[in-house]
């Protein structure tokens, strides 16, 4: 009688036999004492190492572990709210010169002797704009809420570098399409 | 483990709700200290690195493929958290993919004859013990498959998922694991 092998005896303790192989190997069993103590020795030792204690895990462990993790992001980063406070001071002057239809340039070379007429401007400049402000507030508004809630989520899915790609290319795309307006409409007269 | 429920914890994590990843902390904390007091041996140790595990999944959840068990996907960075502790503190961390000698040594031999009952020498508690101070002469790759398969009632097919490995790679280390643990309680 040729008795059983190691690795057989762990595979049929772990259950991988077909059941032709399984009625063999029990039917070999059956017969030979050496091989029977072989198999009850490992299945012995299998059961109780699937039954080891579990390590006790300290009451405030999930606490501990919460305390390490930084606080929910509330709002934007720091850098990006600089970076749009800078970005709306130079879209509203832009929009000034764009609306009252004076060159940029040339208003600089005038500053010097040109303070009335400046204030006059930015009446002129006020006074149309209010009521094209008026209804691109409640547009800006909603489109800048979206936007926070996305950026929020972006910042936390999309690797810093890749954040300042996006923003630079959205800036690239406003400023092509901020030209090309000006362009087509005259607002200065 | 619910998967299902676990990929909703993630996604809700994902969307800012910390108290989500809190219940996936206390639903894995016990499995996975479970596997990590195993594998170092100082409780203050496990605790920590157990600790870290989180953290580090926490930072890396947006990198999370819900294709795959979370539970899985957080024994592997468990497990490479552990195999660098083991590399800075110079323990040999032989890989398990790579041949231990004769591939077939231990597996296909004969049983020895005299063999000593080990279930009349120990009785059960003692046996446990046995075993939890047998595991610490193992060879780290080997005892990690063996508490994955024992303590923590991991499948083969997690297992190979795991650490990356061929199903057959990982029966025969079982294998290799358990008759190892015999022959080094047959010592004591």
């Amino acid at each position: 009688m040729t008795c059983l092998k190691l690795r057989d005896i762990h595979e049929y303790l772990e259950g991988d036999f077909p059941p032709e192989k399984r009625k063999d190997f029990e039917g070999h069993l059956r017969l030979c004492a050496k091989c029977r103590q072989a198999v009850e020795e490992r299945r012995i030792l299998t059961e109780a190492a699937s039954s080891l204690p579990p390590l006790e895990v300290p009451a405030d462990f999930a606490k501990r572990v919460m305390s390490r993790i930084p606080a929910a992001k509330s709002g934007l980063p720091a850098w990006l709210v600089g970076l749009a406070g800078g970005l709306a001071s130079l879209a509203g002057i832009l929009t000034f010169f764009f609306l009252s239809g004076r060159n940029l340039a040339a208003s600089l070379s005038d500053l010097d002797n040109s303070l009335w007429q400046l204030a006059k401007n930015a009446t002129v400049f006020v006074g149309k704009s209010a009521a094209l402000l008026s209804q691109a507030g409640k547009i800006i508004s909603s489109f800048l809420q979206v936007s926070a809630k996305g950026l929020s989520i972006l910042t936390t899915l999309v690797s810093p570098g890749t954040q300042a790609a996006l923003i630079a290319l959205t800036l690239a795309l406003g400023l092509t399409l901020f030209v090309a307006l000006k362009k087509k409409i005259r607002w200065g007269e | 483990m619910n998967e299902e429920q676990d990929k909703d914890l993630v996604k809700r994590t994902l969307g800012g709700e910390r108290k989500a990843f809190e219940m996936l902390v206390r639903r894995y904390q016990q499995p996975l200290l479970n596997y990590v007091g195993r594998m170092v041996a100082e409780r203050e140790l496990a605790l920590d690195f157990t600790q870290d595990v989180f953290i580090k999944t926490y930072a890396s959840l947006h990198t999370y493929e819900p294709q795959f068990k979370f539970g899985t996907w957080l024994f592997k960075i468990a497990s490479n958290l552990i195999i660098d502790h083991w590399r800075k503190k110079k323990i040999p961390t032989f890989s398990l993919s790579a041949p231990l000698g004769d591939e077939d040594d231990g597996l296909t031999l004969d049983i020895p004859d005299n063999e000593p009952p080990l279930a009349r020498k120990f009785e059960l508690a003692e046996l446990r013990q046995k075993i939890e101070a047998a595991l610490e002469k193992m060879p780290t790759a080997l005892r990690e498959i063996f508490v994955w398969r024992h303590v923590n009632g991991l499948s083969y097919e997690e297992m190979a998922e795991i650490k990356s490995l061929p199903l057959g790679t990982i029966k025969n280390r079982i294998f290799q694991a358990k008759e190892m643990l015999h022959r080094l309680l047959e010592e004591t």
